[in-house]
């Protein structure tokens, strides 16, 4: 095990990395590699990350003179520093006092391919964001409706019997009745599972009659059809490994492995038809897709070939 | 995350105590639960160690055992929780080190409730914030200020630093990797109140 002085260093080095310089796609990932390598990585870089934010509100200080060379002397920064101070305080209470259910326009949060985000709302309620979503929230104070327009989402919602929380997907709605759900909408299919609480899956028009969902409910909604069924919780919260940036695979054929991979971005995965059917087993980093296709050359003896943008998986 | 979520960061309900947090979560947690104590864990620490060389790798080391348990459930008083977590892994190192008696660890119970609250975090406001700010960049090394100076106030990329000091870009990176850490140290391990320069 390395010690915490080396974490340390190689910490600060990231930090210094990510704040001074440009910062690529390739850095984050090299830096998401790290992170997700031990608690003490984490740790030790939260902690000096968190201190070059709390510089940030030292841009506060730039004058508008254009004195530069000597401006990080004591002189100049202290007369700076006054009237300065007044304007940050001001800032400061216009950002706590922005909420989201007080804006006229509904707010569109969207994640990139590989991005996630997480949105708090004032009531308490979270929404986490996985890769390639869109979700719009209405405008209005007592309105807790949102829409997904596509992608997926994890909810955690606080009840409110007065205001009940309603999610649009396409042709359908979900209406918690205080709950954690995730529904997910690929181009042509929509799933919700409900892990917890209860909601109601419902038609946004017509006369389809309502479903009651109970804890470890999921229903699929394809070409016009509706299924209900079943999964126990490890199945569920295997779908949720997102949240933590990683993929769980529980005998896993390996195409829907490589559709689940190919979600989230970096090098694209191809599978020879041939060898779809394998089954996979095992947790995987989702930013990671060469450790995935190694783990998969090693377990079947698969070859692989990785080319400068895509990785085939052949016999 | 995205910015928007900095709005309701002051808002306690996110991820209530004893539920599972993700490591966003555990990461805005840590940050403002934990952090804002760390000039009081490095005083029981030091009073509690004989060999202060060791006290910033038990400072991880108690952070780190903190997340591990913190991501499986968030505990519901974190200054508690924390001491508590320092005060074993103490012990531990003790009867590993045979260094000094159990009964050398202060009590924690008396000690977090001898503590003020609420911590410095909370109560700074903006005007306080800058003043420790400057202070602490005031006593760092000269170069290593001047780079991260450059770089934040400025917003000059690493390479212009590197140009206008005259200095290659991997002796930028040592002094800003060094500025970094030391100021980490001054903002979150010492006490709040002001101080002259050493």
């Amino acid at each position: 095990m390395t010690s915490q002085t080396d974490i340390a260093a190689q910490a600060a080095e990231w930090a210094q990395r990510r704040h001074f310089w440009n910062w690529s796609q390739t850095d984050q990932t090299e830096l998401d590699t790290w992170l997700a390598q031990s608690m003490a990585h984490r740790v030790a870089y939260w902690r000096l990350n968190a201190t070059v934010e709390r510089t940030d509100r030292l841009t506060a200080l730039k004058p508008s003179v254009p004195d530069r060379t000597r401006f990080w002397q004591r002189r100049s920064w202290t007369m700076t520093f006054r009237a300065v101070a007044a304007l940050v305080a001001i800032a400061a209470l216009g950002a706590a006092a922005t909420d989201y259910f007080s804006r006229p326009a509904p707010q569109v949060f969207a994640t990139t391919i590989g991005g996630r985000e997480v949105i708090r709302l004032k009531d308490g309620s979270q929404i986490e964001l996985n890769t390639d979503t869109v979700l719009k929230i209405a405008s209005g104070t007592a309105a807790r409706a949102v829409t997904l327009e596509k992608g997926e989402a994890y909810f955690q919602i606080r009840h409110d019997a007065d205001h009940p929380f309603s999610v649009t997907v396409g042709n359908h709605r979900v209406v918690d009745l205080g709950t954690r759900f995730l529904i997910r909408k690929d181009d042509n299919a929509l799933q919700v599972s409900l892990l917890e609480g209860r909601a109601r899956f419902d038609a946004v028009a017509g006369d389809a009659a309502p479903i009651d969902m109970k804890p470890g409910d999921v229903v699929l909604a394809k070409n016009g059809k509706i299924d209900l069924t079943r999964k126990p919780e490890r199945a569920i919260a295997s779908e949720l490994g997102w949240r933590n940036g990683v993929i769980v695979f529980d005998s896993t054929k390996l195409s829907d492995a490589v559709a689940e991979f190919n979600r989230y971005g970096g090098k694209k995965l191809v599978v020879d038809p041939k060898t779809a059917k394998l089954k996979i087993e095992g947790t995987f980093q989702l930013n990671n897709v060469e450790a995935f296709a190694d783990a998969v050359q090693v377990a079947f003896g698969l070859h692989i070939e990785t080319k400068q943008d895509e990785i085939r998986i052949s016999h | 995350m995205a910015e928007t979520t900095d709005t309701t960061r002051d808002d306690a309900g996110h991820s209530r105590p004893g539920e599972a947090m993700n490591a966003p979560e555990l990461e805005a947690w840590f940050v403002r639960e934990v952090l804002p104590l760390e000039a009081a864990l490095m005083q029981f620490l030091q009073h509690n160690w004989r060999n202060q060389a060791d006290i910033a790798d038990i400072r991880q080391d108690v952070y780190e055992r903190v997340c591990l348990a913190a991501q499986d459930a968030r505990p519901d008083n974190a200054k508690a929780f924390l001491f508590r977590t320092a005060r074993n892994l103490l012990i531990d190192r003790i009867r590993r080190e045979h260094v000094v008696p159990i009964e050398a660890v202060e009590d924690v119970d008396a000690l977090s409730l001898a503590m003020e609250e609420p911590g410095p975090e909370r109560s700074a406001i903006a005007r306080d914030e800058l003043r420790r700010l400057q202070a602490a960049l005031d006593r760092l090394p000269p170069r290593a200020r001047e780079a991260i100076v450059l770089g934040r106030i400025e917003g000059l990329q690493g390479n212009e630093i590197a140009q206008r000091m005259g200095i290659t870009e991997g002796v930028v990176s040592r002094h800003l990797a060094s500025g970094i850490s030391a100021l980490a140290d001054m903002l979150y391990g010492e006490d709040s109140k002001p101080r002259r320069k050493p």
